[in-house]
C-alpha cells in the first residue's frame, strides 16, 4: 500500500478515534446539577434515598461518630481501621468489619458488605475516586464536606441528617455543640489570651515537631478557647526549623502535645523540657502547663465532628483554669504531668456533649481501646 | 526467512492470546475478595447475557470492577510496549522507552500539576489530567530533544538527555509534592507510583481505544519504521519525509504515554523489557515486531497487576514499583550481553 493510502487511513482512524472518545467522555455521567440544596453533597450531586439505610458504610472515624451520633450506629456494617469511637466502633473495628485505612479504602471489600449508603470524604483524592468508581456502579455514595473546620461539622451533620432522615436528631446535635462553644466563649470572654503552641506530632528530644499555624481546624478551636497561636503568622500545619521554634520558645505559656506513640512518651519530652537550657525558661515549662493528649483525649482534637465543643472545652480549661468549674489535670508544682487520655470526659461539666452522646448510645460509656 | 519469522510471530500472537486469557480470568477471580473460578465464569455470562452487572449482587459488580480494571493494564501495557518500539527505532537505540527519554517524567509532571490544582474536580475537567499530562509528555521530549541535538544529536546523546530532563522534571515533581497540602499529597504520591485502584470503565474505556487505534496507525507505518532504522540519511534517500514521520511518531508515542500516565501513574521499564523479549522472539522487523510486542505487554502487565493485587492483600503494591524490581535486573542483563553491540 502506498504511503499515501496509509496515510489517509491513519488520519481515518485518529479521526474516529477523537470522535469516540469526546462521545464517550460527553455521556461519562455529568454532574446533576444541584437543586434541594439540602440534600446536595460536596460534590454537588443530590443524593435521595428510597427509605432509611440499613447498610452504611463509613470511610472515616469522624464520620463514624457522626452516625453513631444521630442515632443511625446499629445501621452501620463497616468502618475503618482506625474508628475506636464510640465503643460499638471499636467493637466493629475488632470484629474485621472494616474497608481499610482512611487514605485508601478498598471498593472491593467495600462492595462486598453490599450498602445502601457509603460515606466518604470529599477533602480526599482517593475518596473523590472511589466515589466515581462506585457511583459507577450504582453504589449510593454521599461525599462529605472536608472536616476542616467548625463549619464542616455543622455542615457534615445538616447533610448527614437531611440524607438519612435523621435531620431532627442533627439540628438537635448541632445547636448542642453551638451551645457549648458559646458558653466557652463567654467564660473566656476579656481574659487574656495566653500564647499556645499546638503540636500533632514530634519525636523525642523535641525534634521533628508537627505545629500548626492559622487557618488549621485547630487553630479555630484556639481562638474560641480565648487563646493565641503562637505560630499565627504561619499557615497551616508545618515542621518549624530548630531556630523558629527556640525563638518561639519563651513566649509560650501553653503547650499542647498530642500523637503520642509510646507509654513513656509523655514522661521522656517532660524531662526533656525540664532539663533543657532553653525551654526550662519557657512559662509554658516553668508552669508545667504542659498537656499531653493520648487516645481519645488527642482523637476529639484530630476529627472535627460531633465532638468538636469538647475539644473547646478542655482546650479552654487549659488555659484559663479558673473560669470553669471542670477542671483537667493540672499539677502547677511540677510534680506530676498533665495527662488527658481516654478519660477525657472526667474532665467535662457534666452535661457536656460527649456525656450526652455516650448516654445516647447504648452499652456502658466505655473505657475505649486506643 | 520472512515466513519463519511470519510463523513465529502467530505462534507469539496464539500463545499470547491463550496465555491472556488465562490471566484474565485469574485477573477476575482472586483480589482482596476471592471469588471461585467456576463461578467468575458464570457471574461473567451473567454479566454479558445482561449488559451488565447484577448491581444487587456484589460479586457482580466487583468481577466487573475487575474487567473493567484489566481492560485498562491491558491497554496500557500494550501503549507503553509499542511506545518502547517506536521510540527504539526512531533514536535507534533499543535501551530507551518512554520512562528512559523524559516522556514519562513529562506527562507525571503535567498530570500532578493539574492533581494538585484540584482541577479534577469538575467533571469533564477529569480529562484535563490526561491532557496535561499529554503537554507535560510533549513538552518534555522538546527539551530531551533540544539538548541532544545541540550535543550532538547521535543516538546516544538522547539517551543521556532523556535521563537527564526526566530526573531533573521529577526532582521538580517532587518539590511540588512537598509544597501541597497535605491531603492531596498522600493521593498524588500513591498515584505516581503507578495505580490501577481506582480506574473508572470510562477511563478504562478511553485508554483501550486510543491505544489500540494508535497501535494501528503505528502498524500501518511499520515498514517506515524499518527504514528509519538504516539511518536518517538513508531513510531520506529512500524518499521517507524524515522530519515529518519522526514529528508524527513522537506526537503519537506522546498520546499513547499521556494517556498510560494520566489515569495510572508512571509504569517505568516496561516500554524496555517487553520490545526486547519480542525481538528475541520474532526479530526486528517492525511489521513483526509490533503485535508482537503488544501480545507480550499485555501479557506482562497484567500478570504483574495481579501480582500486585494478591501478594500482600488487600494492601496493594504500586504496580511501577513490581515492573521495576524485574525490569532493573533485565535492563543489568541487557547491557552486559549486548553493551557493546549497542554502538553510538
Amino acid at each position: 500500500m502506498g504511503l499515501n493510502r496509509r496515510g489517509i487511513i491513519a488520519i481515518g482512524l485518529v479521526a474516529v478515534l477523537i470522535v469516540a472518545v469526546v462521545a464517550v467522555a460527553l455521556t461519562s455521567g455529568l454532574l446533576q446539577s444541584g437543586e434541594a440544596a439540602d440534600l446536595t453533597d460536596a460534590a454537588g450531586r443530590e443524593v435521595i434515598l428510597d427509605a432509611p439505610p440499613e447498610r452504611i458504610v463509613s470511610c472515616t472515624p469522624g464520620l463514624t461518630e457522626m452516625v453513631f451520633a444521630l442515632g443511625l450506629g446499629d445501621k452501620l456494617v463497616a468502618v475503618t481501621d482506625y474508628c475506636d469511637y464510640p465503643a460499638e466502633a471499636a467493637a466493629l473495628r475488632d470484629a474485621n468489619k472494616t474497608v481499610g485505612g482512611f487514605w485508601e479504602p478498598n471498593y472491593e471489600v467495600i462492595l462486598s458488605y453490599d450498602p445502601d449508603l457509603v460515606l466518604v470524604d470529599y477533602g480526599t483524592d482517593a475518596h473523590q475516586q472511589l466515589a466515581s468508581k462506585l457511583i459507577d456502579a450504582n453504589v449510593t455514595v454521599l461525599q462529605m464536606f472536608e472536616q476542616k473546620d467548625l463549619a464542616s461539622v455543622y455542615a457534615n451533620l445538616r447533610l448527614m441528617g437531611n440524607v438519612t432522615g435523621t435531620s431532627e436528631n442533627a439540628t438537635v446535635l448541632a445547636n448542642d455543640i453551638k451551645a457549648s462553644i458559646e458558653s466557652v466563649q463567654s467564660a473566656v470572654e476579656g481574659l487574656d489570651k495566653p500564647t499556645v503552641m499546638y503540636v500533632t506530632y514530634v519525636e523525642t528530644g523535641f525534634t521533628n515537631a508537627y505545629v500548626s499555624g492559622s487557618g488549621t481546624a485547630v487553630d479555630e478551636l484556639i481562638g474560641l478557647a480565648g487563646g493565641k497561636n503562637v505560630f499565627a503568622d504561619q499557615s497551616g500545619w508545618f515542621s518549624p526549623s530548630s531556630e523558629l521554634m527556640l525563638s518561639n520558645a519563651k513566649s509560650i505559656d501553653c503547650m499542647i502535645i498530642t500523637s503520642m506513640f509510646s507509654d513513656t512518651a509523655a514522661e521522656d519530652l517532660n524531662d526533656f523540657f525540664v532539663n533543657d537550657e532553653l525551654w526550662k525558661q519557657s512559662p509554658a515549662v516553668m508552669n508545667n502547663k504542659i498537656f499531653y493528649l493520648q487516645g481519645q483525649g488527642e482523637n476529639i482534637f484530630n476529627r472535627q465532628s460531633v465532638r468538636a465543643a469538647d475539644a473547646v472545652q478542655l482546650m479552654a480549661e487549659m488555659m484559663h483554669p479558673g473560669a470553669f468549674e471542670a477542671k483537667v489535670p493540672y499539677d502547677p508544682t511540677g510534680g506530676t504531668i498533665n495527662v488527658i487520655g481516654n478519660d477525657y470526659a472526667d474532665h467535662l461539666p457534666s452535661v457536656s456533649s460527649s456525656v450526652a452522646l455516650e448516654r445516647a448510645y447504648s452499652g456502658p460509656v466505655a473505657m475505649v481501646r486506643d | 526467512m520472512v515466513s519463519r519469522a511470519k510463523a513465529k510471530l502467530l505462534m507469539v500472537l496464539a500463545i499470547g492470546l491463550l496465555s491472556l486469557f488465562v490471566l484474565l480470568v485469574v485477573s477476575w477471580s482472586l483480589g482482596a475478595v476471592d471469588i471461585p473460578f467456576s463461578d467468575t465464569l458464570g457471574y461473567l455470562l451473567n454479566i454479558i447475557s445482561n449488559f451488565g452487572p447484577d448491581m444487587s449482587v456484589p460479586q457482580e459488580r466487583i468481577i466487573w470492577d475487575r474487567v473493567v480494571r484489566s481492560v485498562a493494564v491491558i491497554g496500557v501495557g500494550i501503549g507503553l510496549s509499542v511506545s518502547g518500539v517506536v521510540m527504539q527505532a526512531l533514536i535507534r537505540n533499543p535501551l530507551v522507552d518512554p520512562y528512559v527519554t523524559g516522556i514519562s517524567s513529562g506527562a507525571a509532571l503535567g498530570a500532578t500539576l493539574s492533581l494538585l490544582a484540584g482541577v479534577a474536580i469538575i467533571p469533564l475537567a477529569g480529562f484535563a489530567t490526561p491532557m496535561a499530562a499529554f503537554v507535560g509528555a510533549i513538552g518534555a521530549f522538546l527539551l530531551t530533544m533540544a539538548l541532544a541535538e545541540t550535543s550532538g544529536g547521535r543516538s546516544v546523546n538522547y539517551v543521556l538527555s532523556g535521563i537527564i530532563i526526566g530526573i531533573a522534571i521529577s526532582s521538580f515533581t517532587t518539590l511540588l509534592i512537598v509544597f501541597s497540602e497535605n491531603h492531596r499529597l498522600r493521593g498524588a504520591l500513591f498515584w505516581l507510583y503507578g495505580s490501577f485502584s481506582y480506574i473508572t470503565w470510562v477511563e478504562s474505556l478511553i485508554i483501550i481505544l486510543t491505544v489500540l487505534v494508535l497501535s494501528l496507525v503505528l502498524l500501518l507505518f511499520a515498514r517506515e519504521l524499518n527504514v528509519i532504522l538504516l539511518g536518517d540519511e538513508h531513510a531520506r534517500h529512500l524518499g521517507l519525509n524524515v522530519k515529518g514521520f519522526k514529528t508524527i511518531s513522537i506526537l503519537i508515542v506522546s498520546v499513547l504515554t499521556a494517556v498510560s500516565v494520566a489515569f495510572c501513574g508512571i509504569i517505568g521499564f516496561l516500554g524496555l523489557i517487553v520490545p526486547h523479549s519480542a525481538r528475541m522472539l520474532v526479530g526486528g522487523d517492525h511489521r513483526l515486531l509490533i503485535p508482537a510486542s503488544m501480545m507480550v505487554g499485555a501479557n506482562v502487565l497484567l500478570l504483574a497487576d495481579i501480582v500486585a493485587r494478591i501478594a500482600l492483600r488487600p494492601v496493594e503494591l504500586p504496580i511501577g514499583a513490581i515492573i521495576s524490581m524485574v525490569g532493573a535486573p533485565f535492563f543489568i542483563y541487557l547491557m552486559y550481553k549486548r553493551g557493546k553491540e549497542y554502538g553510538v
